[in-house]
């Protein structure tokens, strides 16, 4: 390998393969001259790698800001359904199936007379009283599933990128 | 500040989120782009247009540009390597239109940088750290805009031959031919001055 000035620079880059940075390496030891070309250059290197950048005038940012023409819309990432409202949604249910299961208890169920508290499905819809209890309970499940949706759709839409 | 930026660890994590909500109208979001990476911007516009005020506008004129193309962003490099871009080219056509209506100085190519004769050693025949730094600014004013500006994007991509050929448009093997020659006369240049460093480092 000759030296040339591309050398010392491809050297100090990093660019060589391990057999021919060594191999310059031997002849900086030998090489007085390309010694001294090679400190010049680690030098200069090292300054440019120190150089801070320039810093603009403090109204920079306030000058770029102003130019901003309006090009993007505001969009609501905000959920449909407030937390007060989950709140309420979320104590109707659980009066609801309060009562459900306390109706449970103190209903019997029958000619028996048992008490329905492990019973099946069936007799647990025949033990409900009133009519409007069931269609409550349904819309308070429903309306709690809807708002969990919307809070993870929420978070889906501002989820963090995948790295291009 | 949201839930993901705090989750985001990268630079390019945290650009793309601030990307994605300046495209849902939030402004401020690209205040924060701008105060990130204005130094740098103007960096490479100074280095091309040699002067402070010129680089303010061409450096303003960049980011008006990227808030208006932001949509089309394809997130395939990363934002500083797109803003530089875009600084390079603003920076060179802005030079460009200068030089339509004013009388080009050229140097030619491999005339040696003027030497700034106001810097000496000191009496050890040592230079300060800064001296040697207003040396190596005046030394780099000397440059042409678009070699000034090829040095200085290199260092501020950590020396990435792949990045300044993204910016640029030149060929790997032309990118590193030109930043051997740059660097050639910048040593030439420091050389002169530089004799006592030089037999610290030996």
């Amino acid at each position: 390998m000759s030296n040339t000035p591309s050398d010392i620079w491809a050297y100090l880059d990093g660019q060589l393969s391990e057999k021919e940075r060594r191999a310059f390496e031997q002849k900086i030891e030998e090489d007085e001259a390309l010694r001294h070309q090679v400190a010049a250059a680690r030098i200069l290197d090292r300054n440019l790698q120190e150089r801070e950048p320039e810093q603009p005038s403090m109204r920079f940012v306030a000058n770029v800001m102003e130019r901003l023409p309006d090009l993007y819309q505001p969009i609501s990432v905000k959920p449909l359904l407030s937390r007060k409202a989950l709140r309420w949604a979320g104590g109707i249910l659980a009066t609801v199936l309060l009562i459900n299961i306390s109706l449970l208890w103190i209903l019997p169920t029958g000619s028996t007379g048992e008490l329905p508290l492990i019973g099946n499905v069936q007799q647990m819809l025949n033990a409900l009283p009133h009519g409007w209890l069931l269609p409550l309970s349904a819309l308070s499940v429903g309306y709690v599933a809807y708002a969990v949706l919307d809070a993870f759709l929420e978070r889906r839409l501002l989820k963090q990128p995948k790295k291009a | 500040m949201r839930h993901t930026e705090y989750m985001a660890t990268t630079v390019e994590e945290k650009d793309i989120i601030l990307v994605r909500r300046v495209l849902t109208g939030d402004k401020s979001a690209f205040r924060s782009l701008v105060e990130r990476y204005q130094n740098y911007v103007f960096s490479i516009a100074v280095s091309i247009t040699k002067n402070r005020e010129e680089a303010e506008e061409v450096a303003q004129d960049v980011f008006i540009k990227v808030y208006k193309q932001l949509g089309s962003f394809q997130q395939r490099s990363q934002l500083s390597t797109w803003l530089y871009t875009i600084t390079y080219r603003t920076g060179l056509d802005y030079v460009r239109r200068k030089r339509l209506h004013t009388e080009p100085i050229e140097r030619e190519d491999g005339q040696a940088i003027p030497l700034a004769d106001d810097l000496e050693a000191g009496p050890s025949g040592q230079l300060q750290q800064s001296d040697l730094q207003d040396l190596l600014a005046g030394a780099l004013e000397q440059l042409e805009a678009a070699d000034a500006a090829l040095l200085q994007l290199y260092y501020f991509k950590e020396r990435s031959v792949r990045e300044i050929t993204d910016i640029t448009g030149l060929s790997a093997s032309n990118v590193k031919t030109r930043l051997f020659r740059l660097r050639n006369q910048l040593k030439e240049v420091l050389s002169q001055k530089l004799n006592q460093e030089i037999e610290d480092l030996l």
